[in-house]
C-alpha cells in the first residue's frame, strides 16, 4: 500500500499547483512564479481492480505530508520554463499475515521540469497551450522503507486550453481544461493519460472559489494486483476538488485545498488537502 | 331555387375573380422575391494584420454570400492605389454566385516597395453592385518620411520650457469623496501651466499600497478627461489640457475650432499651451509622488488621436516618463498627412478645418500653414524619445494615414519599440490592442 499511493499523490500535486496558480495562462516575460506548497493525503480504504470500494485487511492505510515547489519562469511572452519538486514524508500502516507493519519515509520525490508554450492565443482572452517536460527520480529505490515513486526517468506533454469568460451568466470566470500523457521509461511503464476540467468563479475582488475534476489512466504490461498497492502500475482513478483562493496584494495569494477520489480501480480512495501560497515576482 | 341557383353563379363568378387575384398576387410576390436579396462580402488578408513583407504575396481572401433566390452574375474588379489616391493597377475576375450559396475568392495582388496602400473590391452583379474598401502596408517599419524641422527648433522649445519652469505651479489636489469608490481615492488635482493659466486634471490611486506606477493619460481632440478607474495596479491621471473639460475658465474655444486659435502665430499658437500643460502635468507627478504614493520614476503616458502627438511630446520631452504608449497619432507627419488629406475624394477631418481657414484667409497660405506646424508636429520630436513605445493604428484610419503614424514611429531613438495593427478599424483600434498594452506595461515594468 505505498507506490501506488504515493505516485497518485505526486501526480494530483503536480497538477493542482499549476492549475490554481495560473492554469495554462502564460506566466509572462520576465515574470516569475513561486509556489511553495504542503499538501496532505490519506487513505483507509481501496479501489479494487474491478472499482469496488473496499476495506483493506487489517487497518492498512497510509497518510502523506508533502511539502512542494513549483516554480515558473517566462521566458517569453509564449514559453515558460517550469520546474516542480515534491518531498513526500509518509507514512504506511500495512497489515498481512506477518502482522502489522509501520512504516515511513521523508525525502525528495520525483522533479519535473520543462516548457510550456502557448500554441494559440484567441485575442488574450484564452490560450491553447503545449506544455512538455521531463521527470527524473531526486532518490534511489530501495534507500528508504518507502519507495518515492518509480525510481525512473519519465516524460510528459500536456495540452491545455485555458481561458476565461466575457459574456452571459459565465462572464469572469475562468476555466482550464487539459488532457496529457505520461510515460516511465521502464519496460513496464506505465503509461498514464491525465486529464481535469476547472471551473474558477470570482466571489469578489479577492477571492475566488474553483471546482475540479481530474484524474489519470495508468496502464502497464504489469496488471497484477495486490493487496500491497506498491506493485501495481495499472490503476485509475478521478478526483474531484474545490480550491479556495484569498489575494492579499499583487503578489501574493493563497489557496486551500480539498479533494476526494470519488472512482478508482486499483488505487486508494483517498482524500486531503492542500495548501498554497503563491508568489508573482 | 332561383335564389340558390344565383348563389351558385356568385360563388363561381367570385372564386374566378378571387383565383385570378391570387394568381396575379403569387406572381408579383415571386417576381418581388426574386428582386428581393443581399450579398454579404467579408474580406480577410492573408496577413492577420493586413501588413505583409515585402517577399511575400499579397493575398486577400473574399467570402461571398448571395441570399438572392437567382443566380448573380459579374465580375469582381480590385483596384490597388496609393495611400493618397493614385492609381496604380487594376485586375478583375468573373464571379458566379448560384441562388442561396457562397464563394470563396482569392485575391493576388502585386507587389509593392514599402508603403501603405487602398485596394477597392468592386462588385457588379446582375441585382448587386459594391464596392469594399482596405488597405494593407508593406513592410512599414522601412517607410521613411521627410523631417520638417527648423532650425531653430530645439532653441523654440528650450526657451519654452524654461519659460513654463518659470511660472509657479502652485500644485494642488483635494480628494473628491463623491467620486471615490470603495477601492480607489480620486484626486482633483489643480495646477498653474502656460501665461499663467490653471489647469485641471484627476487621479485615481487605489486605496493601500504605495508606489504605484502611473498611467497620464493624456486627451484626445478636446475631449473631457473623467477620473478613470478601470486599470488595476496603476494610479491614473487624466488630465484636462486648456479649453478642455474643466480647465476651460480663461480659454473655451469652440471645439470645432481647437485647432485653429491662433494658428497664424508659431509664439501664440494655442498648442504651445497645451504641449506645455502636458509636460507640466508630468510635472505634477513628480512632485507629489511622495505624498500620493506614485512611483516616479514609473510613469507611462498613454493617449489616443491627439493624445498620441501629446504622449509623444511628453515622452521626449519629460525625465521622468519611462514607457509611451498611443493609438491612432493626429498630426504625425504633418507635411504628408496634409497632402494625403488633401488627396481624399471628401474633404475629411482635420484637413478639412485647415482647407476651410485657408479658403477664409487667404493671406495664410498651406505653406504658412505647415510652417507653423513645423514646430508642433509630433515627428519632429522622435528623436528625443528614448523610452520604449507601443503604437496601435487602425489600417482604414483617414484621420491619421497609417504612412505618417509610421514616418514617426520609425524616427524613435529606441529600437525595441512596438506595434499593433488593427486591418478593419478606422480612427480608433480594438479592445484586444488594449488588452495587450496592458500587458505590455507591466511586462516592460515587470510588474506580477
Amino acid at each position: 500500500m505505498k507506490r501506488t499511493y504515493i505516485l497518485c499523490l505526486l501526480l494530483v500535486i503536480l497538477g493542482s499547483a499549476r492549475q490554481q496558480a495560473f492554469a495554462g495562462w502564460p506566466i509572462g516575460k520576465y515574470r516569475n512564479i513561486v509556489v511553495p506548497s504542503f499538501n496532505y493525503y490519506h487513505s483507509s480504504k481501496i479501489y479494487d481492480s474491478g472499482g469496488r470500494k473496499v476495506t483493506p485487511a487489517g487497518n492498512s492505510q497510509f497518510t502523506s505530508y508533502a511539502y512542494g515547489l513549483y516554480v515558473g519562469y517566462g521566458i517569453t511572452r509564449r514559453l515558460d520554463l517550469i520546474v516542480n519538486v515534491l518531498a513526500p514524508d509518509q507514512r504506511s500502516q500495512f497489515t498481512s499475515t506477518a502482522g502489522t507493519t509501520y512504516q515511513q519515509s521523508f525525502g525528495f520525490g520525483d522533479i519535473q521540469a520543462g516548457l510550456s508554450y502557448a500554441l494559440v492565443n484567441f485575442d488574450y482572452k484564452a490560450y491553447f497551450s503545449v506544455q512538455v517536460s521531463g521527470i527524473a527520480p531526486l532518490y534511489k529505490n530501495g534507500d528508504q522503507d518507502l519507495d518515492l515513486g518509480y525510481g525512473v526517468f519519465g516524460s510528459e506533454i500536456k495540452f491545455m486550453y485555458t481561458g476565461s469568460f466575457s459574456k452571459n451568466f459565465l462572464r469572469g470566470c475562468y476555466f482550464n481544461v487539459e488532457t496529457g500523457y505520461r510515460r516511465y521509461f521502464d519496460s513496464q511503464g506505465p503509461n498514464v493519460i491525465i486529464y481535469s476540467a476547472l471551473l474558477g468563479v470570482p466571489l469578489d475582488k479577492r477571492n475566488q472559489v474553483s471546482f475540479e475534476v481530474g484524474g489519470q489512466r495508468s496502464s502497464s504490461a504489469n496488471k497484477t494486483f495486490n493487496q500491497n498497492l506498491s506493485i501495481n502500475r495499472d490503476f485509475a482513478f478521478t478526483k474531484g476538488a474545490i480550491n479556495i483562493g484569498h489575494t492579499f496584494s499583487r503578489r501574493f495569494s493563497l489557496f486551500g485545498n480539498g479533494f476526494y477520489t470519488f472512482a478508482g480501480r486499483n488505487t486508494g480512495v483517498g482524500y486531503g488537502g492542500a495548501l498554497q501560497a503563491i508568489l508573482k515576482i | 331555387m332561383q335564389l340558390l341557383r344565383g348563389f351558385k353563379y356568385f360563388i363561381v363568378t367570385a372564386g374566378v375573380i378571387l383565383g385570378c387575384c391570387y394568381s396575379s398576387f403569387a406572381q408579383d410576390k415571386q417576381e418581388e422575391a426574386e428582386d428581393e436579396g443581399e450579398v454579404f462580402i467579408d474580406v480577410k488578408p492573408g496577413s492577420k494584420n493586413g501588413i505583409f513583407k515585402g517577399d511575400e504575396t499579397i493575398e486577400f481572401k473574399l467570402k461571398v454570400k448571395s441570399t438572392y433566390k437567382q443566380n448573380q452574375d459579374g465580375k469582381l474588379t480590385y483596384n490597388v492605389l496609393s495611400d493618397d489616391f493614385k492609381q496604380l493597377s487594376t485586375n478583375s475576375m468573373p464571379v458566379h454566385l448560384t441562388k442561396n450559396s457562397s464563394e470563396t475568392y482569392s485575391v493576388t495582388l502585386p507587389k509593392r516597395i514599402p508603403g501603405f496602400y487602398r485596394v477597392h473590391f468592386q462588385f457588379n452583379l446582375s441585382a448587386y453592385d459594391d464596392t469594399v474598401k482596405r488597405v494593407f502596408g508593406i513592410d512599414p517599419e522601412k517607410i521613411k518620411t521627410t523631417l520638417h524641422k527648423p532650425a531653430d527648433f530645439d532653441a523654440f522649445w528650450k526657451g519654452t520650457i524654461d519659460t513654463l519652469k518659470s511660472i509657479k505651479p502652485e500644485f494642488k489636489f483635494t480628494e473628491d469623496k463623491k467620486k471615490s469608490t470603495k477601492e480607489k481615492i480620486v484626486y482633483l488635482c489643480e495646477m498653474k501651466s502656460w501665461e499663467g493659466i490653471t489647469i485641471r486634471g484627476w487621479l485615481v490611486v487605489p486605496k493601500g499600497g504605495k508606489n504605484y506606477p502611473v498611467l497620464y493619460r493624456v486627451p484626445g481632440y478636446t475631449i473631457d478627461m473623467k477620473p478613470d478607474y478601470d486599470k488595476e495596479d496603476f494610479a491614473v491621471f487624466t488630465i484636462n489640457v486648456r479649453g478642455n473639460g474643466n480647465s476651460r475658465d480663461v480659454i473655451a474655444p469652440d471645439y470645432k475650432q481647437y485647432n485653429l486659435v491662433n494658428i497664424e502665430s508659431r509664439d501664440k499658437y494655442i498648442y504651445r499651451g497645451t504641449y506645455m500643460d502636458c509636460l507640466r502635468g508630468a510635472d505634477f507627478l513628480t512632485a507629489n509622488a511622495a505624498k500620493l504614493r506614485l512611483n516616479a520614476d514609473k510613469i507611462v503616458v498613454e493617449g489616443g488621436s491627439q493624445g498620441g502627438a501629446l504622449a509623444v511630446f511628453v515622452a521626449a520631452m519629460h525625465p521622468n516618463v519611462k514607457l509611451c504608449t498611443y493609438q491612432v497619432p493626429l498630426y504625425a507627419d504633418m507635411h504628408d498627412s496634409y497632402a494625403i488629406g488633401s488627396s481624399y475624394p471628401v474633404d475629411t477631418w482635420p484637413t478639412l478645418v485647415f482647407h476651410d481657414y485657408i479658403k477664409k484667409h487667404p493671406s495664410f497660405t498651406k505653406e504658412k500653414l505647415l510652417a507653423v506646424w513645423d514646430y508642433y508636429d509630433p515627428q519632429n520630436f522622435a528623436d528625443k524619445v528614448k523610452c520604449k513605445v507601443l503604437m496601435g493604428i487602425g489600417l482604414l484610419d483617414e484621420f491619421c494615414p497609417p504612412r505618417c503614424s509610421f514616418g514617426m514611429f520609425n524616427k524613435f531613438a529606441n529600437k525595441s519599440n512596438e506595434y499593433f495593427v488593427v486591418p478593419d478599424k478606422a480612427h480608433e483600434v480594438n479592445f484586444t490592442y488594449f488588452t495587450f498594452q496592458y500587458y505590455w506595461l507591466k511586462e516592460v515594468f515587470r510588474m506580477p
